[in-house]
């Protein structure tokens, strides 16, 4: 008989799950794919005794009533669960009442339970201490005290979740006020059922609904029942005269918690109120708060790119070695091509960015781990609110300088629907890691190397300008849509700011793996098709390569030059001609395909600082008009057309995969381009016009 | 005394009283109750900045923050 099991984690983000999640399944994990639930979700697997357990961390929570994606993910997935899942709630021992308030909720659902209660160590220190056998009794299932952080408690913890019977369903240990109690049972006793306590649990979510509470839509309700009982309870709940608060359903929860605490806590838990009071004086004031913040900003940012240069530099170097060794082995001809250019070459282009990413996960997540991330949240509403934003938008923002698609990942914790869909709609406008490759050729190329004032560098000043530029651009757009779209759903600013706490070390290695994986595992695949396609469409049909060489002479014969020439017409207006035009339409597909496309065109090799690659770019003369091709004009047009392109199929996968709809991911991709296009045009016809054409 | 949250000075406590359901949005007072924004919970502000339109206030072992426009809505008893 197969006695396995899975063991669903609950309890709210600060409480340590996470930590108790990696102490039991360590590397064991990934991130699972459960029907219907898009948020993703850890999942490890623990061999104990004879059973093989699969332990599934759920996204953290307060209740069961909040409006985020992870949110309504966890109802979800708990509504759903399968019949043999058992949960492991996880309690934070300093957050007693609250916690205690969701513990009854998760109790409500009716499914086997067991308690592990954490930071032992910080009531130990704040001399407060909880009589474990005495809760149990009061709750009347398996309790457990560990320490996440040191690992102490963890081990009994793997023997209690072996056993199933330590899984125990206890039954509602709270009630209504006797009326409506009364109420309750009468109905129960009326409408049959094989699952006594599932039905009181929707049945008082109907209550509530029908009393006009506006539950969260997950939790299920009036609709599980046939109609004629529908009516029937309606019926019923008019004639009673009573309403089923969501408030009082707390205080009703809150009188038994209170009993439960005082009968099983020792020391005063009110008195400890000194907590990070001090230092959120500097964090969270107008003035230092600000500066804390810069001078944080600026450090992870010239982080991000002095220290991941080395290790970018050793991932382009091995794979130019490895498409070299490819290239030795294997016959010259098109297959060469296909593995060394195509396959070595487009993933290459993805892989080189994860010291990037990687580095950004790990100061993202050394933010949220300490607490600091809620106080950026907190200084910059304000900044946000000027745009209809939360100070909840502008994590996402700031996560976008890197990539968009992690960054609108990161929107399910914003509450606010519109907030979420705004910030989501806008994110892609921030300069991303994917633009830098074709900014820095474009600019290198074409831009001339002076400083300004004798101290700065232009080509730096434009590259800085571009990224200004991709800022003012998304916050006015978070505007326009707030005012358009959004405009029935104002923004509203209610977070939390837990606690100051040190990051682990090991949280934060697991949270930048996971990241990365999902990283390359998203934009990766799909640039592998796309460089296969690309490396098609610019070889063929055109004769197989010489011996000599292996770039094909004749690539304004190849698929991908006939689209070029094809879209010139479109273009031509926005100072574009085909080449440029094969770039942009590859590009779609991810901004940096570009610089590979154009060093395809040109028959060189290298990357966005290959000198070849730009000797090529100021060289290239239109053979029609007898001019250069790429004009100082026709080089801020192209910039500009990638500053606001939605050239990123993986932005629009995540778009879709977030909002659920096919709408909201045409709909970015079309007022991008849309934005794009005009905005070179506008720029090509007024240089033009005004003689700036040359 | 009753007051709204949002007029209550830097370091003051009082107990919330109840919150206008009329005014603010539905998932936001869900979302104060489950910070523990019932009657008669004692709550004291520990920051308050006019200029940023905040205030931090202390609930429970809780420490929330909110939009003095909001708090404005939400009416406490003080001691006064």
């Amino acid at each position: 008989m197969n006695n396995n099991y899975r063991c669903l984690l609950v309890g709210n983000a600060n409480a340590g799950k996470t930590s108790i999640f990696n102490r039991l399944t360590g590397l064991s994990q990934k991130t699972g794919n459960f029907p219907g639930i898009t948020v993703g979700i850890a999942t490890g697997e623990i061999k104990l005794k004879d059973k093989q357990l699969e332990i599934i961390d759920l996204p953290g929570s307060f209740s069961l009533n909040a409006n985020s994606e992870d949110k309504k993910t966890l109802t979800r997935f708990l509504i759903n669960r399968r019949e043999s899942d058992k949960i492991i709630f996880v309690l934070d021992a300093m957050l007693l009442e609250r916690s205690l308030q969701f513990l009854f909720q998760i109790m409500d659902l009716g499914a086997p339970i067991l308690l592990v209660i954490t930071m032992k160590d910080i009531l130990e220190k704040k001399n407060l201490s909880i009589q474990i056998d005495a809760l149990k009794r009061e709750l009347g299932i398996e309790t457990l005290l560990v320490n996440a952080k040191s690992g102490s408690g963890i081990q009994e913890l793997k023997e209690l979740i072996s056993q199933e019977h330590n899984f125990k369903t206890p039954s509602r240990l709270w009630t209504w006020d006797d009326k409506r109690e009364t109420f309750l049972n009468s109905l129960l006793k009326r409408i049959e059922t094989d699952n006594y306590h599932y039905l009181s649990f929707v049945l008082s979510n109907s209550l509530k609904r029908i009393s006009g509470e506006k539950l969260q839509k997950e939790l299920p309700g009036l609709e599980q029942f046939k109609p004629e009982i529908q009516s029937f309870i309606e019926k019923e709940l008019e004639a009673s005269g009573l309403k089923y608060k969501y408030q009082e359903e707390v205080i009703h929860k809150s009188f038994k918690i209170k009993s439960i605490i005082s009968k099983v806590l020792t020391g005063n838990m009110e008195n400890q109120k000194s907590f990070s009071s001090k230092f959120d004086k500097i964090i969270l004031h107008p003035v230092f708060g600000m500066i804390t913040f810069f001078g944080i900003m600026a450090f992870v940012f010239q982080s991000l790119f002095s220290w991941s240069e080395f290790p970018m530099q050793l991932i382009e170097t091995s794979i130019d070695s490895l498409a070299n060794y490819f290239q030795r082995l294997l016959p010259v001809g098109p297959f060469s091509g296909l593995v060394t250019k195509g396959i070595i070459g487009g993933v290459g282009s993805v892989l080189v960015f994860i010291p990037q990413i990687a580095l950004l996960f790990f100061f993202i997540g050394i933010m949220e781990e300490s607490g600091y991330l809620s106080r950026v949240a907190f200084i910059m509403d304000k900044f946000m609110g000027r745009f209809g934003l939360s100070g909840k938008s502008f994590i996402p923002l700031l996560s976008s300088a890197a990539c968009a698609v992690p960054a609108i990942m990161s929107t399910r914790t914003i509450e606010n629907k519109s907030d979420k869909m705004a910030t989501i709609l806008i994110s892609p406008l921030i300069t991303c890691s994917a633009r830098y490759p074709v900014y820095i050729l474009i600019i290198g190329a074409i831009f001339p190397k002076k400083n300004l004032l004798g101290i700065f560098s232009l080509q730096a000043l434009i590259l800085f300008g571009l990224f200004i530029l991709g800022m003012v651009t998304a916050l006015l757009f978070a505007l326009l849509f707030k005012k358009t779209f959004f405009r029935h759903d104002s923004s509203y600013f209610l977070i939390e700011l837990p606690s100051y706490k040190i990051p682990s070390l090991k949280n934060l290695f697991l949270s930048v793996y996971q990241n990365v994986k999902a990283f390359i595992e998203n934009s990766g695949t799909i640039i592998l098709y796309a460089s296969i396609l690309l490396w098609f469409l610019a070889y063929y049909p055109v004769a197989a390569p010489t011996e000599k060489q292996q770039i094909p002479t004749e690539i304004s014969k190849s698929y991908a030059a006939q689209l070029g020439k094809f879209i010139e017409p479109a273009i031509r207006p926005l100072g574009f001609d085909w080449k440029i035009g094969v770039g942009i339409i590859s590009s779609f597909a991810a901004r940096e395909v570009m610089v590979s496309t154009l060093a395809i065109i040109y028959g060189v090799e290298g990357d966005e600082t290959s000198e070849d690659l730009k000797t090529s770019i100021q060289d290239d003369v239109n053979r029609d008009t007898g001019k250069k091709t790429w004009s100082l004009l026709t080089a801020i047009s192209l910039l500009l057309f990638f500053a606001y392109a939605s050239q990123c199929m993986s932005t629009l996968a995540v778009v879709r995969q977030e909002t659920k709809s096919y709408f909201w991911p045409s709909f970015l991709f079309m007022y991008m381009t849309i934005l794009a296009y005009l905005s070179s045009l506008a720029i090509y016809q007024i240089g033009f016009f005004l003689g700036f054409g040359n | 005394m009753k007051k709204s949250l949002s007029s209550l000075e830097l370091k003051q406590t009082a107990q919330v009283d109840l919150i206008n359901q009329d005014e603010l949005r539905p998932e936001y007072i869900m979302e104060l109750i489950d910070y523990g924004f019932l009657p008669g919970t004692e709550i004291s502000v520990l920051q308050k900045y006019q200029s940023q339109n905040k205030i931090v206030v202390q609930i429970g072992r809780t420490k929330v923050s909110l939009r003095l426009n909001d708090a404005m809505y939400i009416q406490v008893n003080t001691n006064e």
